[in-house]
């Protein structure tokens, strides 16, 4: 992580730190995104991009790679999940369960993936690989990621935190305020307090419940 | 059927709705202040946790309240002064008056949200009216809304379009409620047109600048939206105002007992303050009624 935040830093600084901040001052969203306005040349994003580019600029040209990594290391990115769960209290779990089983079925995966607004993939491989949902080019390299992909959704107790300080930590690296260790410590001080807090919470809920 | 149950009857929807969504949430939130909870799950006692922990332990707290204050500070004179001086314009009596009081009306009825976008706009630091219009007198502008530095000030800049809205209004009704023989009187005693602002306008119109001071003040310390839609708090928490801090911590992180007990420190801060005002205004408020 040190090494990845300090080469956005030093890549940053050699453009010019307020010649990039005025020209991200420039983005918005849709047609004014950075990147689906045609910008900017290169750009980390989600996959929800291919259909938002369909929508707002069909014609812009472009491919997608994975992220490029350090060394010998593999690519790795993170990824988020839709998921679905059964309440501890459910009157009909049984029934629940056949719900989310007709969820996770490729005939329905594949028709929720189609209608979808955002670029999804499913967790059902066949319906991920399926060819009616593997028509948009760029699919196939976010497909081959998700088997190295690495949710947030590991620290789901404090998922907000998490994003929250790891912003504030890389902006406050790229803006050279402070050292990178003390800010990442700080923001790791910070994820932890709220998880102490999150799991305790949690274990108290789940002993009254038991009780 | 009595009276007094025939009062209660037509009162009753008003006291269940108050009841529903005022009293109720409001004892809830301070009892959850003193709770972890998260809104999904059964809130867990913690005392005094909450309170102990943003007093002394959160950083953010401070940080919101130094950027509120600064936002309060700056924008609540301005705001004021702005409508004084465009009701006063529009009190004279030229031809289109009527007209130019609605012109000057009508960029206040643009919901926030509209308003930010449009503002964002005009903070672009390429291609914002602002920076293009300094660029002709050969400055450079600011980065704005990506400047710590500016992030704030360009909020109040933005505060300032709503000078023409309803407090212009009611100033200019104000202006026109004072007696016209006071400034017969004053211009027969040779009073200058300073002089007579000074000392006829601004102690007539006062408790209508300590009105607004109070709404204001009020409404500054919720200052939300504008953040929300074009900073989220940022650059580097330049603009994470109380209520944007309050609200990632509800709605957010889903931290609803943290958040009630901010929300409550705010409604002391709020009240101090409000008091505060209340004691200050015997030096400068004038009741014409009063003795």
């Amino acid at each position: 992580m040190k090494k990845s935040f300090s080469w956005v830093r030093d890549y940053i600084h050699e453009i010019g730190l307020n010649d990039v901040l005025e020209l991200m001052g420039t983005f918005g969203v849709a047609d004014q995104h950075g990147f689906i306005s045609g910008k900017v040349a290169m750009m980390i994003l989600d996959s929800s991009f291919p259909k938002l580019i369909n929508t707002y600029n069909p014609d812009l040209n472009y491919g997608v790679i994975n992220i490029p990594s350090f060394e010998n290391s593999e690519s790795v990115s993170s990824s988020g999940t839709w998921w679905a769960g059964i309440p501890r209290n459910a009157k009909n779990p049984e029934k629940a369960w056949e719900f989310m089983k007709f969820l996770a079925s490729t005939d329905f995966q594949i028709e929720y993936l189609e209608k979808s607004t955002e670029s999804l993939f499913s967790a059902n491989r066949e319906a991920a690989y399926h060819p009616e949902f593997l028509v948009e080019k760029n699919y196939k390299v976010f497909l081959d990621q998700m088997h190295r992909s690495k949710s947030p959704s590991i620290i789901p107790l404090a998922h907000d935190t998490f994003w929250r300080e790891y912003t504030r930590a890389e902006e406050r690296i790229i803006r050279n305020i402070s050292t990178m260790e003390k800010n990442l410590v700080e923001a790791e001080k910070r994820i932890q307090t709220e998880l102490d807090k999150s799991f305790r919470y949690y274990d108290y809920v789940t002993r009254k419940l038991q009780n | 059927m009595s009276k007094r149950f025939l009062i209660f009857i037509f009162l009753s929807p008003w006291i269940i709705g108050f009841a529903t969504f005022g009293i109720y949430p409001l004892m809830m939130s301070l009892y959850y202040s003193f709770c972890q909870y998260d809104v999904l799950q059964i809130p867990m006692f913690i005392g005094l946790e909450n309170y102990k922990n943003i007093l002394t332990k959160d950083p953010y707290f401070w940080i919101s309240i130094k950027n509120t204050a600064y936002y309060t500070f700056f924008r609540v004179p301005l705001n004021i002064i702005g409508s004084l001086l465009l009701a006063i314009l529009l009190n004279q009596m030229v031809k289109g008056i009527r007209i130019l009081r609605t012109i000057y009306f009508l960029p206040s009825i643009i919901s926030g949200v509209v308003l930010s976008v449009i503002w964002m706009w005009i903070f672009n630091p390429q291609i914002g009216l602002i920076n293009i219009i300094l660029g002709f007198f050969g400055l450079n502008g600011p980065l704005w809304l990506q400047d710590p530095q500016w992030s704030k000030p360009a909020l109040i800049i933005m505060g300032l379009w709503s000078i023409g809205g309803g407090r212009m209004l009611v100033f200019l009704a104000a202006l026109q409620n004072i007696p016209k023989h006071l400034y017969e009187a004053f211009e027969m005693d040779g009073g200058n047109t300073y002089q007579r602002f000074f000392h006829i306008t601004l102690p007539m119109i006062s408790p209508v600048i300590f009105l607004w001071s109070i709404i204001e003040v009020i409404a500054s310390m919720q200052v939300f939206t504008e953040a929300f839609i074009m900073t989220k708090g940022g650059p580097l928490d330049s603009t994470l105002f109380y209520n944007l801090y309050l609200y990632n911590k509800a709605f957010e992180d889903f931290n609803m007992g943290y958040a009630s007990a901010l929300a409550w420190i705010l409604l002391a801060i709020t009240l101090c303050v409000t008091l505060a005002q209340f004691h200050l205004s015997k030096r400068y408020v004038y009741y014409e009624g009063q003795k």
